[in-house]
This record gives C-alpha cells, sequence and structure tokens, in this order.
C-alpha cells in the first residue's frame, strides 16, 4: 500500500479547477481524536489538507462550506480539470491510503493494522488482502 | 430540505420474493414507506421492526406466514427501505426514530400490538412499549439489546468501531457500502448463500444505491453508547430499568451464533422481565435471525397472537 504524500495547496491546485465531493464525513467529532487531528494538520492560511495518492491524483480535505445545504462536516474532494467523473477505482484505493495515514498517527486505539484487517473482513475497495 | 427519494422502481427479480403493495404516510413531515398485509381480525396487530442496514425486506418471508391469521406492518424508517432519507446525518437518533414509529403507529390507528423486534427493533420497539404499554399486547425479542453497557462486539476496535471512526466510518458505510455487501452475508448462517449474490442481496441493495442514500445507515452505530455520558447512555439505561414493569407477555428467539448480540443477551432479558418465556436458541441461527429462521419466527409470532388474543377475550 502507496503512502500519501502531502502537498502544498498551490500544488494541488496545478491538478485542475474542478472538484469532486469522494468523501464526506459529518460527524469528525465522533471520535475527538480524528478531528483534533485533522485541525492540527490544516494548512493555517487555506485551512485545507491537500494531498497526492499513488494515482498521482491531486485531493484536497476541507471543511464543508456554508453554501452546501447547512451540513456540516469535513470532505475530501479529488481536484481534476474536466467534468468526467475520476477513476473510482483510482479514488478507493488512493482514499484507503489517506486513512491509513490519517488511523496511524489519531491518538488512542486505532491502528492501520485494524484497519486492514477490517477492511480485508468486510473486502471493502482499496483495501489491501480484500481476497 | 436536503432529502434523498427515490422511486420504488422494484425489478422483477425482488417484486418476486417481496410481493407487497408500498403504501406511504407522511409522518413529522417526512414520506415513509411501509407494507400493511393481512386479516383485520380480532387478533393482535403484528409491528414488525428492523435494524441496520435493513429494511422492511427483511421481513418478506415472514409475513405471508402471519397474514392469514393477523394484519402485519412494516414500516422502514427514517432514512432506510423506500422512506425519505434526509441528508442530514445528525436526524437520525434513537429519540428522533422512537419518535417517527411511535407517530407511525399512532397515525394508522393500530390498537392490541405484538412487537416484533430484532437489532435497533429493539430499541426503538422498547422506546414505544414502554411509552404506550396500553397498546401493546407482547414482544417477541430477537438478537437485539436494551441496556446502555456495549457487547464485546460493540465495544472493540476491530472491527466494529473502526467500521464507523470519522472518516473511515465515511468510507465503509456511505462509499463502499459494506454492511449490505458484506455485513449481512457474515450476519447470516443457515442461509448465508443467499447473501452472496442473487435477488435477496439485491433486494437488501435496492434502497441505497449511492452515498448519500446510506447515511441512516451510518448514523445508527454512532447511536450506541459504550460509556456513561454517551449519546443514548442513560436513554439505554432507563429503558433497561424499565424491563422489569413490563405487564405483557415476551418470547424469546435467537440466533445463537450470533456475535454481535449473544445468547447472554436472550437470558438477561428473561432474568429482567416479568413475563418472558425461556429463549428459544436457533443453533445454526446468527443475527439477522430473519434471514435464517423466518418459519421459527412465524410460529412464535403466532403463539403469541393465539395466547393475547385468548387473553384478550
Amino acid at each position: 500500500m502507496m503512502d500519501i504524500e502531502l502537498i502544498s495547496l498551490e500544488e494541488a491546485e496545478k491538478a485542475g479547477g474542478r472538484e469532486e465531493l469522494v468523501l464526506l464525513e459529518q460527524t469528525p467529532r465522533f471520535y475527538p481524536e480524528f478531528e483534533v487531528f485533522l485541525r492540527k494538520k490544516m494548512d493555517g492560511q487555506s485551512g485545507r489538507i491537500s494531498f497526492r495518492g499513488a494515482s498521482g491524483m491531486a485531493y484536497v480535505v476541507a471543511p464543508l462550506k456554508e453554501s452546501d445545504q447547512g451540513l456540516q462536516g469535513i470532505g475530501i474532494s479529488v481536484k481534476k480539470s474536466s467534468d468526467s467523473p475520476a477513476d473510482p477505482e483510482k479514488v478507493d484505493l488512493d482514499l484507503w491510503s489517506f486513512l491509513e495515514w490519517l488511523v496511524d498517527q489519531v491518538d488512542g486505539d486505532w491502528s492501520k493494522e485494524a484497519l486492514r484487517k477490517t477492511g480485508a473482513i468486510y473486502k471493502a475497495p482499496g483495501a489491501p488482502g480484500r481476497g | 430540505m436536503n432529502v434523498y427519494r427515490q422511486e420504488t422502481q422494484i425489478p422483477h427479480a425482488v417484486r418476486e420474493i417481496y410481493p407487497f403493495e408500498s403504501r406511504w404516510i407522511d409522518v413529522q413531515g417526512y414520506r415513509m414507506h411501509y407494507l400493511d398485509e393481512g386479516e383485520r381480525s380480532g387478533m393482535p396487530t403484528v409491528v414488525l421492526l428492523h435494524g441496520n442496514p435493513t429494511w422492511s425486506f427483511l421481513y418478506r418471508e415472514i409475513i405471508p406466514r402471519i397474514r392469514p391469521s393477523c394484519r402485519a406492518v412494516a414500516p422502514d424508517y427514517l432514512g432506510m427501505g423506500f422512506s425519505e432519507k434526509p441528508a442530514n446525518e445528525r436526524l437520525y437518533t434513537l429519540e428522533n426514530h422512537t419518535r417517527i414509529i411511535t407517530e407511525f403507529i399512532e397515525r394508522l390507528g393500530i390498537r392490541n400490538i405484538i412487537l416484533v423486534v430484532q437489532d435497533w427493533g429493539g430499541p426503538i420497539g422498547f422506546g414505544y412499549a414502554q411509552t404506550h404499554p396500553e397498546n401493546v399486547a407482547g414482544m417477541l425479542i430477537m438478537n437485539t439489546w436494551a441496556w446502555p453497557d456495549p457487547s464485546e462486539f460493540h465495544d472493540s476496535v476491530l472491527p466494529w468501531r473502526m467500521l464507523h471512526a470519522p472518516f473511515t466510518g465515511a468510507n465503509f458505510f456511505l462509499r463502499q457500502n459494506v454492511l449490505v455487501e458484506r455485513g449481512l452475508y457474515l450476519s447470516t448462517l443457515r442461509n448465508r448463500h443467499r447473501l452472496k449474490g442473487g435477488p435477496v442481496l439485491e433486494g437488501y441493495r435496492l434502497p441505497f444505491p449511492s452515498p448519500e442514500s446510506r447515511i441512516a445507515m451510518l448514523a445508527f452505530p454512532r447511536n450506541i453508547p459504550r460509556r456513561e455520558g454517551d449519546m443514548n447512555w442513560e436513554r439505554m439505561r432507563q429503558m433497561e430499568k424499565e424491563l422489569s414493569r413490563l405487564a405483557f407477555p415476551c418470547a424469546l428467539l435467537w440466533g445463537e451464533k450470533d456475535i454481535v448480540f449473544p445468547p447472554s443477551n436472550a437470558f438477561r432479558f428473561e432474568k429482567l422481565i416479568p413475563d418472558c418465556s425461556a429463549p428459544r436458541m436457533v443453533p445454526d441461527g446468527s443475527h439477522f435471525i430473519q434471514e435464517d429462521a423466518p418459519e421459527e419466527i412465524a410460529e412464535e409470532i403466532l403463539k403469541l397472537c393465539a395466547r393475547t388474543g385468548q387473553r384478550s377475550k
């Protein structure tokens, strides 16, 4: 499983001016350590995290804007230059790497191994060893 | 309001195994889907409450077995089945589900009820029964819980808490739909083969085609309390306390191989509820007992109907 590469927002913007929301977490504080960790990692100026996945695609992790029908939370969007949807298999793999990066660093009982085992049990797309 | 609505266009293969008339009612401003089948006789009305990630489809093999004798009503909760699916996860609380099911029962004017509950049907059904005991004639309790302390499964990071933690949960539940795609299979035993593919799995998938249609599914596990102070801890503590005051007869049917709610839960109910029969174990049954043992469930419902019907004469 490839790691993600944290990149600058400027670097992510180079991938294109369009965004496709690929994951929305409405309750990042359900286990507060997740939100605490992400807020710490967010860029002070932009309030975002930008990363590149193994596919080469760039992503931004950002709080939802007010305009999103009143929903709260943090979304992960892939940056792209066209309207055509991003390849879902590549997105699954990139998201999985992001989740491994996340649970590996969040405080508490969370671990990459537990995530991998869960992914294998439930045969989650993107997870290694899903059989 | 940002909501997900879906036409009930049911493919032929699913319609063959779910041959019921869809009905709709507005409850608290939401369009709720339900089934209402069978005889409106002097017998009690059976209200069938599902869990997560299921819907009234779960009771498709039980309804035909009981409807010659009694009326069977099976609602889909808010955000589940073909009921309306608001986009805001915060709406999907135990309190809200209970309030909506309570009003649903009132709006349909159902009296003299046999409640049949499994998984989340337990906390929602007990929530109704404890506030409207005069309207409940009996209860069939299957693979569920009604107390604040979590089962070992619900307290473990691997796999349960990892499945619904922030971001991992959005991926597993919303993006990948693993609870339907794999969870149903893992939590069924006798008829597990049907959850690998074909019309049964297709039926379970049908109302949940996209991440925005699965938000209630992710909210359910986040409603399970683990520690004092958690959402629903106090509600479920009170629920357990009031089990000893239930004055109607209860029966227990349990999938013995369930690791989510093991047989010890059944014995705990037996101990706590005054008029409760000894648990009937289904040795080759698991969590989704409706998939594993529809004949046994129908038998138990009809026994309860006969018992409570006689009582009310």
